[in-house]
């Protein structure tokens, strides 16, 4: 990619970041999209209350499904500040700029809970990806405060854009993109770098029929609301490694 | 007399737990055998357009996982590879669920949708072989 397409891909996650809701549509990146809006939906709790970013757990894995029904993605408050603009590559060698975290502390992030290598995620069942709080230990890496996929020991840095730090994966995990209202409520709207959607709905149809009922519900877009709940309270078994 | 009597039963206890973790392993080969054929029968199955043999494999490579899931996975992982059990246990229930799908996609006529089972069956199987020896494929 030339250097006028990669400012040009930064200037929009840029954009994204400072105001999700304005933009609509998709964008494209030279070879392909990097950026697409999705419905704006507000997060919500079991009660159908919309959850406060001041009232997150710190270093808590939150699970919401997004942007589509079947497509989980968690939702952390790390506890301290991210780091800025950080570059990131597809691993078709596409670049991209990840803004930050959100919140007060610049520290609320989102990330699409689809391993970017072999697609593991969170079900009701199980959950192989999840965040690792600080002092934590893993197979995969010696850091902790990262998101780890424990099927194939990848690892990635949740506060660079969940960029890939160890194992096989070979890009970031999707962002999803959140803002917080001036009423201190989260809304997600549109999902940042290289999804893996259309692999995993390709793959997990079976697993769709379980949990949504069918591919077809499971790739419905969500609108209005999304239940967000912690990792503990959407799987019955956390497999970290 | 007490103390051979105590050697005889500690070393009759021994032994019959070695016997019995060498058929568990010799019962996990036998299956792990079991569903290498069952694969391969699906694809040559698929090759000849037999729909019938296609079931009947993948009936069989549901059968020959069972023992698998249910029995505790470090008893039969290599060392150092034992922690992986829950992996390996998902590996062998995503691949009923496939084998499953398949006889249904089989039935409905949907040929593509068989092929992806297939496609994700073997994948199940080189995904849990590629982490438990250690040698990733990307």
């Amino acid at each position: 990619m030339d250097r006028r397409n990669f400012l040009k891909i930064a200037s929009v996650g840029a954009a994204i970041a400072v105001a999700p809701s304005s933009i609509t549509g998709k964008l494209y990146a030279s070879e392909g999209a990097l950026f697409e809006a999705y419905e704006k939906v507000q997060l919500v709790d079991a009660d159908g209350n919309p959850i406060k970013a001041s009232t997150l757990k710190k270093e808590t894995n939150y699970v919401f499904n997004y942007p589509f029904v079947g497509t989980p993605a968690l939702l952390i408050d790390l506890g301290e500040k991210t780091a800025q603009d950080v570059t990131l590559r597809s691993e078709d060698g596409e670049e991209y700029l990840w803004k930050s975290g959100i919140g007060a502390d610049k520290s609320i992030v989102a990330y699409s809970a689809i391993c970017s290598h072999q697609l593991a995620h969170p079900t009701p069942d199980d959950s192989f990806l999840q965040y690792l709080p600080r002092g934590g230990k893993t197979m995969a890496c010696g850091q902790s405060g990262v998101v780890v996929c424990s099927s194939h020991l990848s690892a990635f840095d949740a506060k660079r854009g969940c960029k890939e730090i160890a194992g096989p994966a070979e890009q970031a995990l999707a962002s999803i993109i959140i803002e917080i209202d001036k009423d201190d409520t989260i809304w997600a709207s549109a999902v940042l770098g290289p999804d893996k959607f259309h692999s995993y709905f390709k793959a997990y149809k079976p697993e769709m029929k379980k949990f949504y009922g069918g591919k077809r519900k499971a790739k419905k877009r969500v609108k209005g609301d999304v239940l967000t709940v912690t990792l503990n309270e959407y799987t019955k078994d956390i497999i970290q490694y | 007399m007490k103390k051979i009597i105590t050697t005889v039963l500690a070393l009759l206890l021994t032994s019959s737990l070695y016997a019995g973790d060498k058929t568990q392993q010799a019962k996990l080969s036998s299956d792990m055998r079991a569903m290498l054929e069952s694969v391969v029968d699906i694809q040559r199955a698929g090759f000849y357009n037999n729909k019938k043999g296609i079931k009947d494999a993948a009936k069989n490579l549901i059968g020959s996982l069972d023992s698998l899931i249910k029995t505790d996975a470090s008893t039969y992982l290599p060392e150092g590879k034992a922690n992986a059990g829950k992996f390996a246990h998902k590996r062998q229930r995503m691949i009923k669920m496939y084998a499953q799908d398949l006889i249904a996609a089989i039935d409905a006529g949907d040929i593509d949708e068989s092929i992806e089972d297939y496609n994700q069956i073997v994948k199940q199987c080189t995904s849990c072989h590629s982490r438990i020896r250690n040698r990733m494929w990307k």
